[in-house]
């Protein structure tokens, strides 16, 4: 039996070891691997890497470093983003964790008062929640009520309604990006991070290449390409590795 | 699927009971940092990455739709802090890709602890690396295959691709893994 015989014959070896190939398949690479030593072997050479894979411990933080964890999340969360400080790695001494978790909760609640008492709807505050929810008509609140915002235009500019068209147009003029690109990039980020989608990733790297970060704009197109070949981002972001490479 | 941690993140989704937020905390902070780990290779950021995923299940828990388990969206979560953090890391360091893990080389006294067995620790080591080398989607799928033992097709859920794209890129990692490990075999004789 020559290598040509034993074609996908490997890749099935490794679903049948983690049990996720049928009966027939199971049964048909069974009757093969009786007649081809190569593939035997490949399955002792796939065994062997499972088993070293196996000796990779985690070393799991001991509970007294974890106490306070829910406590400190909660605490963070009522700190504005730009204002957090302190992460639980930095708590080294498990002692100081809850007198930790207990300033920052009354640190929380102070920045949630000032907060309370000096808010007024920006519009990245609108930005913000409109990226989030991906909400059309907020967007055109955002564009209509703070026009002359450098994240109105944004918003403008990535209105997911923008991108149903064929082609992407040429890419955003930096200046109306590059103030804010940073929030905007997180947001995105963290959307995708919540729900990965063509569009989102498509965005994000709208927003790099308006950065001039070109590298890391082709990493984003090329990761809708490879990920979602089937979407309408898809060609669009092609368009763009094309526009990039000229 | 009876995943107690479903519940409570539905009693907390609905309530915003502290006390639920502490169980739901409780009941998942292991296996976040555990897959957070193994992406990540360093125990202290992966306690900073896991503290911010449950800041983030607190802060977008209303997101969450029903269609996927819960936990299916929270590993989502974690896999996706822990990829985009170690890309950011590595291209702020402008370091190649693997090469500052600590599990890369021996870390000063970690040959010492181990010396009972040398043997051992140089497998370990090897195998570190070989994980570690691999690109970010292999490495995903094979933590979540075969640590997390989640089967393929919840994989494809948790990473947002198509089930043969999980297949093809777990192939990959297999192909490169077997590949790595021979050759610092052979390196080593």
């Amino acid at each position: 039996m020559d290598a040509k015989d034993c074609e996908g014959f490997e890749d099935l070896l490794v679903l049948h070891g983690y049990g996720e190939l049928d009966a027939q398949e199971g049964a048909r690479l069974e009757a093969h691997l009786k007649d081809c030593p190569r593939c035997a072997s490949a399955r002792e050479d796939l065994r062997r890497v499972g088993q070293a894979l196996d000796t990779v411990p985690v070393p799991m933080p001991p509970p007294e470093r974890w106490d306070g964890l829910a406590a400190q999340v909660l605490a963070l969360a009522a700190v504005p983003a730009g204002r957090r400080r302190g992460s639980i790695s930095s708590l080294a001494r498990p002692g100081l964790v809850r007198a930790a978790a207990v300033l920052l909760l009354v640190a929380g609640a102070l920045a949630v008062a000032a907060g309370l008492l000096g808010h007024r709807e920006t519009a990245f505050d609108a930005y913000a929640q409109a990226i989030r929810a991906r909400n059309d008509g907020l967007l055109e609140r955002l564009a209509t009520e703070f026009p002359d915002s450098d994240l109105a235009r944004v918003a403008r500019d990535l209105s997911p309604r923008r991108m149903d068209a064929a082609d992407p147009g040429p890419p955003l003029p930096r200046d109306h990006v590059v103030v804010h690109w940073e929030t905007a990039a997180s947001y995105l980020r963290q959307r995708i991070d919540l729900s990965p989608s063509p569009g989102d990733r498509f965005h994000l790297a709208e927003i790099y290449l308006a950065k001039q970060d070109r590298p890391e704009a082709l990493e984003e197109y090329r990761a809708v390409l490879r990920d979602y070949p089937d979407s309408q981002f898809a060609m669009l972001a092609g368009l763009r590795i094309e526009q990039l490479a000229q | 699927m009876d995943d107690p941690g479903q519940a409570l993140a539905v009693r907390y989704q609905m309530g915003r009971d502290p006390a639920d937020f502490e169980r739901l905390v409780l009941h998942y902070r292991d296996r976040v940092y555990r897959v957070i780990y193994r992406l990540v290779g360093d125990a202290d950021e992966a306690m900073d990455l896991t503290q911010e995923a449950m800041l983030r299940v607190h802060r977008s828990l209303d997101q969450w739709d029903h269609r996927a388990a819960f936990f299916t969206w929270l590993y989502r979560l974690a896999v996706n802090l822990a990829i985009d953090h170690h890309r950011r890391r590595s291209r702020d360091r402008a370091v190649p890709y693997g090469e500052d893990f600590p599990f890369a080389d021996p870390r000063p006294g970690e040959v010492e602890r181990y010396d009972e067995d040398e043997e051992r620790d140089v497998l370990l080591l090897r195998v570190r690396r070989a994980i570690l080398d691999l690109p970010e989607a292999q490495r995903a799928i094979v933590v979540l295959r075969h640590y997390e033992h989640l089967p393929l097709a919840r994989i494809a859920e948790v990473r947002g691709v198509a089930l043969g794209t999980v297949k093809s890129t777990l192939f990959a990692a297999f192909r490169s893994l077997r590949r790595a490990l021979e050759a610092e075999g052979k390196e080593k004789v």
